[in-house]
């Protein structure tokens, strides 16, 4: 996959940095992702991935730094703003609305999200399952659907949202090959609709087969970015994953 | 998602009419009327109640602040010499905007942290309340006997309410604010990635239960000609409306309804003759409920309506 | 000034008391993460069976919570075996509503046994003070604050030196990884409720010494305990401890320099300022 070189970033963090007490799980980090790109975000257990997310997404404020999208600084607004300006997620471990069917979920996202001139949000919705292919389990409730089932869900409704930019978090975390193959697969398709991409992974094959750039993260710090050949070259990256994972 | 249909419209009015069918029955002799006009105000309470508690998960302890809010405003206008129809906006209004002003930093906070504070918030309430000299303090205010409106108008008034609030909460269930409610009563932070403004959501459902609620507290001052503090926001009454939704079914349209009239039925039937142990009674009943049937009576119904058209239709 | 005096003197006595009564609140809430709206009917529970000891058989109400403690402990583990243990795994709100249930028996019964007149009991040094330069201060209040920070040191201990302490402070961190290293998290569970209402019944016996008691009485204090391990942070014992103390200060100078009848809103209103102000996140 050709990689769009000199697109104008869609987001961009700048310096920042997240304490929780005494501990701090994101150091002062630059981050960048280009318009029309998707950008693998990987490092080990720990490296504050999952945190990132949750300041890109307005779960968490970053204590100093700034994060903008398409040019604006979006750090102290809340979840839901950012998600209508165009910035969506899914959770590393799904979190669906158990009370409701799976085309109710979807509408959730599709009514609450980014405004769209010119489509109604149950057209979005419905063409949201049909993308992850839950169009056979629509009106099925929520708590029968499986792992896989769930993790395309959680996409589905992040879609509705109409976002610009979507984070995704360990899509492919806990699937059989088959369906890895398949969530690969609707992220392309997400990513030839025009929608940037960032996405974290421990399923190495799965990040390193889309993504245009790999940003690797260790102890809440830049490590190496680079494309995925030049990452997995990386000294530093090879440190930090074999390092750890020869003890564990 | 078509929020309000015509059928909504349409089941409206045949309630309307069904009860004014029955009225002749209900309107026989003084207690029976009394019964229905307390069975409109117990639908009015359990439904504005489920709005908040079932369809956003937000347990309050506290709406006897929001009844009382109406039943004083009413009483107090209508002892300024307005007609106790034209204090019902005034007491629905008043009670809206006391609801927000402590329901918009209460609702910030979820789960039991927020029934703790509304049990906080009612209670204080009541404190002042009994020290308002101008509201006639602990010894409340007694209306005007000779203007009492006749229980002809009072049950139709009560219909009105009643089916209204029915109404309402169908509506709201159907809306787009109903969706965001039930989705952020489900995942609160999953619900605000997606989009939910979960704050504003909250907030405007309170206010539509602080409204009916007031409502509910007008009327009951309307047909008792009586209010005092210990019993218009006392805590017993916020308790019982919460049990009325936990018998009926939390979370449903119909629920709330069926369970006013079971909590009715109890209360006068069966524990009346339980004087003594009414409180253990009630105690029973709720632990009962929540170890046996916690979705309440409601989807028992359905089943059996079920079970039955299959059998029969 | 010395009425200034007088009143935070009076202030932080009741203080600790409040701190006593609200600890296990905090306690079964860190265990079990589960809030016992039945907390009052143990605290009033404890008042009547203290004043009864006493009207009977004349025991000093200080003696009586040798009695009070293991019955406390009994019946509060027999809530958590036979209701509150069923709800496990439901929401909070549920064991909430299902301990209110516990409450309303509790007040009923309550009621039947012993009417709802006002009860107080009399010891023989009820009425005495003890004057500290300008201060009078009640020789009860002194006993009564004394036992509670004897109270709150023993459970200090307690939880940092024992084993079962040990237990409790893992389930409250962290059930699932207590449970894996072998922590026997139902029994657990038993003992910290168990515990929470020994200390609630406990707390009923010192305040029967200079509070009146109807059945009514759990539903005030319940509150204040409320506020108590809210404003404190639920199962930090210090914190608990400036938190009573705060909130007695708190009431007395309402009491005083504002209406006697409004000393109970300042715990309400408190309250809920803490509980908007932590903006504690439940689910």
């Amino acid at each position: 996959m050709s990689g769009p070189a000199g697109g104008s970033a869609l987001v961009e963090a700048r310096g920042v940095v997240k304490r929780f007490g005494g501990l701090t799980a994101v150091h002062g980090l630059d981050l960048t992702l280009r318009e029309g790109e998707i950008l693998g975000l990987i490092g080990p257990n720990g490296a504050g991935k999952t945190t990132l997310f949750n300041l890109l997404s307005g779960q968490f404020a970053p204590d100093a730094g700034k994060i903008l999208l398409e040019g604006r600084e979006i750090h102290h607004l809340p979840s839901h703003r950012i998600c209508r300006l165009g910035l969506a997620r899914t959770f590393q471990v799904p979190r669906p609305f158990l009370a409701m069917t799976v085309s109710e979920s979807v509408l959730v996202g599709a009514q609450f999200g980014r405004r769209v001139p010119g489509t109604t949000a149950s057209e979005t919705a419905d063409r949201c399952v049909a993308l992850t292919r839950l169009e056979p389990r629509r009106n099925a409730p929520v708590h029968s659907l499986n792992l896989a089932e769930r993790k395309r869900l959680d996409l589905a409704r992040a879609l509705a949202t109409r976002p610009r930019v979507l984070l995704v978090d360990e899509v492919a975390a806990g699937l059989n090959p088959t369906e890895v193959r398949e969530t690969v697969g609707i992220l392309r398709e997400v990513h030839a609709a025009g929608i940037g991409i960032i996405y974290v992974e421990h399923v190495m094959e799965a990040v390193m087969d889309i993504s245009h750039r790999v940003h690797v993260l260790d102890h809440g710090a830049t490590i190496a970015i680079g494309t995925p050949a030049e990452v997995t070259r990386d000294p530093a990256v090879i440190e930090a994953y074999l390092g750890r994972s020869a003890g564990s | 998602m078509s929020s309000f249909t015509r059928r909504h419209l349409f089941l409206g009015v045949g309630a309307l009419g069904g009860l004014a069918l029955i009225a002749p029955l209900l309107l026989a002799n003084p207690y029976s009327s009394r019964l229905a006009q307390l069975l409109f105000m117990n639908v009015l309470l359990a439904s504005a109640w489920n709005l908040v508690g079932g369809f956003a998960g937000q347990i309050s302890f506290g709406n006897a602040s929001l009844f009382g809010v109406g039943a004083y405003a009413t009483s107090m206008l209508w002892l300024a010499g307005f007609h106790p129809f034209l204090t019902m906006p005034a007491a629905a209004l008043l009670a809206a905007l006391y609801g927000v002003a402590w329901g918009w930093p209460c609702l910030r906070l979820r789960g039991p942290y927020f029934a703790i504070a509304t049990i906080g918030v009612a209670e204080a309430t009541r404190i002042v309340a009994n020290h308002i000299e101008a509201a006639g303090g602990a010894s409340g205010l007694t209306l005007p006997l000779e203007q009492d409106l006749g229980p002809v108008l009072l049950y139709a008034l009560g219909a009105v309410l009643a089916v209204a609030s029915v109404l309402v909460s169908a509506a709201v269930r159907r809306s787009r604010l109903g969706l965001g409610l039930i989705a952020l009563r489900e995942d609160a932070q999953a619900a605000a990635a997606s989009g939910v403004n979960v704050a504003r959501q909250q907030v405007t459902v309170f206010a539509v239960t602080a409204a009916l609620t007031g409502l509910a507290g007008g009327y009951y001052a309307v047909f008792t000609l009586y209010v005092v503090p210990e019993k218009v926001f006392g805590f017993d009454l916020s308790i019982s409306l919460v049990l009325m939704v936990l018998v009926g079914g939390i979370g449903t349209v119909m629920g709330p309804v069926l369970g006013a009239g079971i909590y009715l039925f109890l209360e006068q039937f069966v524990l009346a003759s339980l004087a003594d142990i009414h409180l253990a009674a009630f105690g029973a009943l709720l632990i009962f409920i929540i170890l046996l049937e916690p979705r309440g009576a409601a989807p028992r119904l359905a089943q059996f309506v079920r079970l039955i058209r299959r059998r029969f239709g | 000034m010395v009425d200034l005096l007088s009143v935070l003197a009076s202030g932080i006595l009741v203080g600790t008391v409040y701190a006593y009564m609200a600890y296990g609140l905090g306690l079964i809430y860190g265990v079990l993460r589960v809030v016992n709206l039945a907390h009052g009917a143990f605290l009033t529970l404890g008042v009547y069976v203290t004043w009864w000891l006493n009207t009977t058989f004349g025991m000093d109400p200080l003696v009586s919570i040798l009695i009070t403690v293991p019955l406390g402990f009994a019946l509060g583990a027999t809530v958590e075996r036979t209701l509150v243990f069923r709800l496990r795994d439901s929401p909070p709100v549920t064991t909430l509503l299902l301990l209110f249930g516990v409450w309303l028996i509790v007040r009923n019964a309550l009621y039947l046994i012993f009417g709802g007149a006002d009860r107080s009991l009399l010891t023989s040094y009820s009425l005495e003070s003890l004057a500290v330069g300008p201060l009078t201060l009640s020789i009860p209040r002194l006993i009564v604050s004394a036992f509670s920070l004897l109270g709150f040191v023993v459970l200090a201990l307690m939880l940092k030196r024992t084993w079962s302490g040990l237990a409790l402070r893992a389930v409250a961190q962290d059930r699932e990884a207590a449970a894996l290293s072998g922590v026997p998290v139902n029994r657990v569970w038993a003992v910290a409720f168990g515990i929470g209402s020994a200390l609630a019944m406990s707390a009923g016996s010192l305040m029967s010494l200079f509070y009146s008691v109807t059945p009514e009485f759990g539903a005030r204090f319940l509150l204040k305990s409320f506020c108590v391990v809210v404003l404190g942070g639920l199962t930090n014992i210090g914190g608990i401890l400036v938190a009573g103390i705060g909130l007695g200060i708190a009431e007395d100078l309402t009491a005083f320099y504002i209406h006697t009848g409004y000393r109970d809103v300042v715990s309400f209103l408190v309250l809920t300022a803490a509980l908007v102000m932590r903006r504690a996140d439940s689910d």
